[in-house]
């Protein structure tokens, strides 16, 4: 059963006069429990197409389905329910709320569904994370690496079925990156669907599926 | 050249940025401008006044006719006496013997000398100080009024230079990349900070070029229609005049009060690392976030406890100054009520010298137009004096006791309660005075009293007020002559032609008509002038603090772009985003809108209590107030709610702010 898919999925850029088709024409369809990969180069449209999964930018035509349903019919507070509790998204740029301590920034989704954050919780994520001597701190006050777990625990928090992830390993140094997918891999094994997205190679020959994206456009999608 | 390239690209490519400064700038000095425009509009108005009445002239001599001007020839010192409109008119030709009080004098009894050698007694003259004959006031009211406005409008170009390098400092932060981008490219600080200064320069230039048009433009519309008076009734003049170079003071001063914290505050940039700026306050750190009974009060309570206090920033601008202008407003429409109330007798005659015979007086009442007259009998000045225990003697004003208080039972005839100078008279309770008439030179005693009861008086010139029983103070101005009537007309308009008639019927030195309607009048016909102006006013300076808050709470919002767009992407909904916002500011907005509005109350509360008057409330100025509420609650809510829309659009469609 598929819990991503997209039909023509179309995302276009005016830059000035000039369109830009950051998104073209995109049909897939990922599988629970899957590990995909997204690769290509700069500007192929990879994060453009993870933001339009994940129903953070809306596409110019086509439609997303996530658990079959149309992203693009339902109404922004369900969308964002949704968001809060079928996906979780790990940003390259990890996208922490600097105001808030690393335990803050884990809790986060929990305070938005409405929930008391659960205090085992986050310390049994932060503790398979490796950072439970850190929830105190603030993001400034991290390393990129902690930084990243700290996002990959906030992705996690709401047990969602999808982990997007955009880059993860892209502001690490190759010790921190391969921790990181590391625990892509384990968080995998658990059972969650993941959509890796990334410009490395080799990280995209570790997952079972790689969907190669060139100018908007899926060129391969090769499964292991 | 840079500079040009920098400066060209930056206006036109945040061309936004720069004209939302250009009209904050332009608001913040018009206030200061205008007042600057009023205060040289009155200082012009008393000198030409001055001018029309002295005609430029030291002596004016009445009741001549032009044949008459052969008896003032070949006084030395004097120039050939030269007639108009039934006067002659004679200047001392050496200003320095003008200016010299003595040599006046001499000069004048020169002239009485030639006057008596005419024969005629309904001949005399007036003289003119230098000061005056040349259009410069000595009138300590209007001179010390005229510091009062300058000292005002410095502390109001003060506080306006405040409120906006608060927007000019938020406006340094949205460029501090820029300066960050510059200064990689090599460009030195110096070199950064002249950018800036030049930036700066060009935008106050063309806000100070704007303000003074708009202001000007609209006072002189103003007082073209409604407030300008030159009229001879005897109310102060007010012309429209702007003085240049009051206007290049006032100006130099809002530059320096803006420009030096301006350069001190360049001073910081680009030194300022970005990780400085969004370091977390320690303060901050103690209160830990924890769920509400909703998401959007934990997000608000997030904005309010781990962000910049902007709302709180805001009251402390917006409260002072819609405060002191509510207040202003309710002040000025009170005055304006009092001065139209149309008075109890429209004109007053009044002699100095002799009193009215029955003759004058049914002259009067004779006259089109005359309703009733009312002769009475008035202590002129200076007519009552009082001789204390030590023998000291000094000039009384006597009122009846009941304008003090109540008369108790055991205040006799002859007691008195004093109000005494201590500055000019010391007097004991209990001690003996006498109460003298003065007749020319001689003094007569009218009464020996008691002084009751000694009050301390206010330290001005006067040496004491007498408070005497009814009885006695009716016998003592039955002894008086009856120098005062007050004439009421049939038709208020008339005023005019009555005060004609009557200058015509009383002649001379002796005499004084005061016509009170014309006061009235000019104040009728000035209101609606008087309301346009504070509804000028009232537009500027919600203009100024709408701008204000506007930049201010724009980039508060902007400042918190990356969280806003985090958070929707952990979930949060549009919806719930907004109503965070807006439920962190909701207190602010009431505090905003009701604070003012409560003060201004309180103030205008006290002033009319210490005055005596009581405060009416009429619907108009209740709605008044409710549609200022209104509008700092929207000044507050509105830019939130339309920049978050932009923003939420902007994250939905990929795009940055």
């Amino acid at each position: 059963m598929s819990v991503i898919k997209t039909e023509s999925l179309m995302k276009i850029y005016m830059q000035g006069q000039d369109e830009v088709r950051a998104v073209d024409n995109v049909s897939l369809s990922i599988e629970k429990g899957e590990f995909a990969a997204i690769i290509g180069q700069s500007g192929s449209g990879k994060t453009t197409l993870l933001n339009l999964l994940g129903g953070i930018e809306t596409p110019t035509s086509g439609c997303v389905y996530i658990d079959g349903v149309n992203l693009q019919k339902v109404e922004e507070p369900k969308l964002a329910q949704l968001k809060r509790q079928k996906i979780g998204y790990i940003f390259q740029d990890y996208n922490l709320i600097p105001i808030l301590s690393a335990q803050e920034n884990i809790a986060m989704p929990m305070l938005l569904d409405g929930k008391k954050a659960k205090q085992e919780e986050i310390e049994r994520l932060a503790s398979f994370l490796g950072i439970d001597n850190r929830l105190k701190h603030f993001p400034s006050e991290l390393s990129g690496g902690q930084k990243q777990r700290v996002a990959i625990a906030r992705a996690l928090i709401m047990h969602p079925s999808i982990l997007l992830a955009d880059e993860p390993t892209g502001n690490l140094d190759k010790h921190s990156a391969d921790e990181i997918m590391e625990l892509l891999l384990e968080i995998h094994r658990q059972g969650h669907t993941v959509l890796l997205v990334t410009h490395e190679q080799r990280y995209a020959d570790m997952c079972p599926r790689k969907i190669t994206l060139s100018d908007g456009r899926i060129v391969s999608d090769v499964r292991r | 050249m840079y500079f040009a390239l920098y400066l060209k690209r930056s206006f036109s490519r945040r061309f936004q940025k720069h004209f939302s400064l250009y009209l904050v700038l332009t608001c913040a000095f018009l206030l200061p401008l205008l007042i600057s425009f009023y205060r040289d509009s009155r200082s012009y108005g008393s000198m030409q006044q001055l001018l029309f009445l002295s005609k430029g002239q030291t002596f004016h001599i009445s009741n001549v006719t032009e044949a008459d001007c052969q008896y003032f020839q070949g006084i030395e010192g004097l120039s050939s006496p030269f007639y108009e409109d039934g006067e002659i008119y004679l200047k001392i030709e050496n200003d320095e013997q003008w200016k010299d009080f003595a040599t006046l004098n001499m000069y004048g009894s020169q002239v009485q000398q030639r006057i008596n050698e005419m024969g005629r007694s309904d001949v005399f003259f007036t003289g003119n100080e230098y000061e005056r004959a040349h259009g410069i006031s000595t009138d300590a009211v209007l001179l010390s009024s005229q510091r009062q406005l300058y000292a005002m409008n410095v502390l109001l170009i003060l506080f306006m230079a405040f409120i906006v390098q608060s927007t000019y400092r938020s406006h340094l932060q949205y460029f501090s990349s820029d300066m960050e981008t510059l200064s990689c490219c090599g460009a030195s600080r110096r070199q950064i900070a002249s950018i800036f200064l030049i930036e700066f320069l060009v935008v106050f230039a063309s806000s100070a070029i704007s303000a003074v048009l708009i202001s000007g433009g609209i006072l002189k519309a103003l007082f073209w229609f409604f407030l300008e008076m030159r009229e001879d009734s005897g109310l102060a003049w007010l012309v429209f005049h702007v003085d240049a170079r009051n206007t290049a003071v006032h100006l130099l001063i809002c530059f320096l009060a803006l420009g030096v914290p301006l350069c001190l505050s360049l001073r910081k940039y680009p030194r300022r690392s970005v990780s400085q700026a969004s370091a977390i306050p320690k303060k901050y750190r103690r209160k830990k976030l924890t769920a509400s009974r909703s998401p959007a009060r934990t997000l608000a309570k997030l904005w309010r406890q781990r962000t910049n206090r902007v709302l709180q920033n805001c009251l402390c601008i917006s409260i002072p100054l819609v405060t002191i202008f509510l207040f202003l407003f309710q002040y000025l429409l009170l005055n304006q009520a009092d001065l139209s109330t149309p008075v109890d007798y429209e004109i007053r005659v009044t002699s100095a010298r002799t009193s009215f015979t029955d003759e004058e007086i049914h002259d009067i009442e004779a006259m089109e137009d005359v309703a009733y007259v009312v002769a009475k009998k008035v202590p002129p000045p200076g007519e009552f004096h009082i001789e204390d225990p030590e023998g000291g003697l000094e000039s009384v004003r006597i009122h009846s006791i009941s304008d003090l208080a109540a008369k108790n039972e055991t205040f006799g005839k002859y007691d008195a309660v004093i109000r005494v100078n201590p500055a000019r008279m010391q007097l004991e309770p209990g001690g003996k005075i006498k109460l003298i008439r003065f007749n020319g030179q001689v003094g007569e005693e009218l009464f020996a009293l008691t002084a009751k009861q000694v009050l301390e008086g206010e330290k001005d010139d006067w040496a004491c007020d007498v408070y005497i029983d009814d009885v006695l103070l009716t016998i003592i101005l039955n002894q008086l002559p009856c120098n005062e009537i007050e004439i009421k007309l049939r038709d208020v308009s008339r005023h005019e032609a009555v005060g004609e008639a009557l200058q015509a019927r009383f002649q001379g030195l002796g005499y004084k008509i005061d016509d009170r309607q014309t006061s009235v009048s000019f104040a009728q016909s000035a209101a609606p002038g008087y309301y346009l102006l504070t509804a000028y006013l009232f537009v500027v300076l919600f203009a100024l603090v709408g701008l204000i808050l506007y930049t201010r709470l724009c980039d508060y919002i902007r400042g918190q772009f990356e969280i806003i767009k985090t958070i929707h992407s952990l979930g949060a909904s549009k919806g719930v985003i907004c109503q965070s916002f807006l439920r962190q500011a909701i207190i602010p907005a009431l505090a905003a809108a009701l604070v003012p509005i409560l003060l201004s109350i309180l103030a205008m509360e006290l002033i009319t209590r210490s005055l005596g008057i009581t405060l009416h409330w009429s619907s108009p100025v209740l709605a008044g107030y409710l549609g200022v509420g209104l509008l700092m609650m929207g000044i507050y809510l509105y830019p939130i709610q339309i920049t978050l829309k932009n923003y939420m659009k902007r994250i939905q469609l990929g795009r940055q702010p």
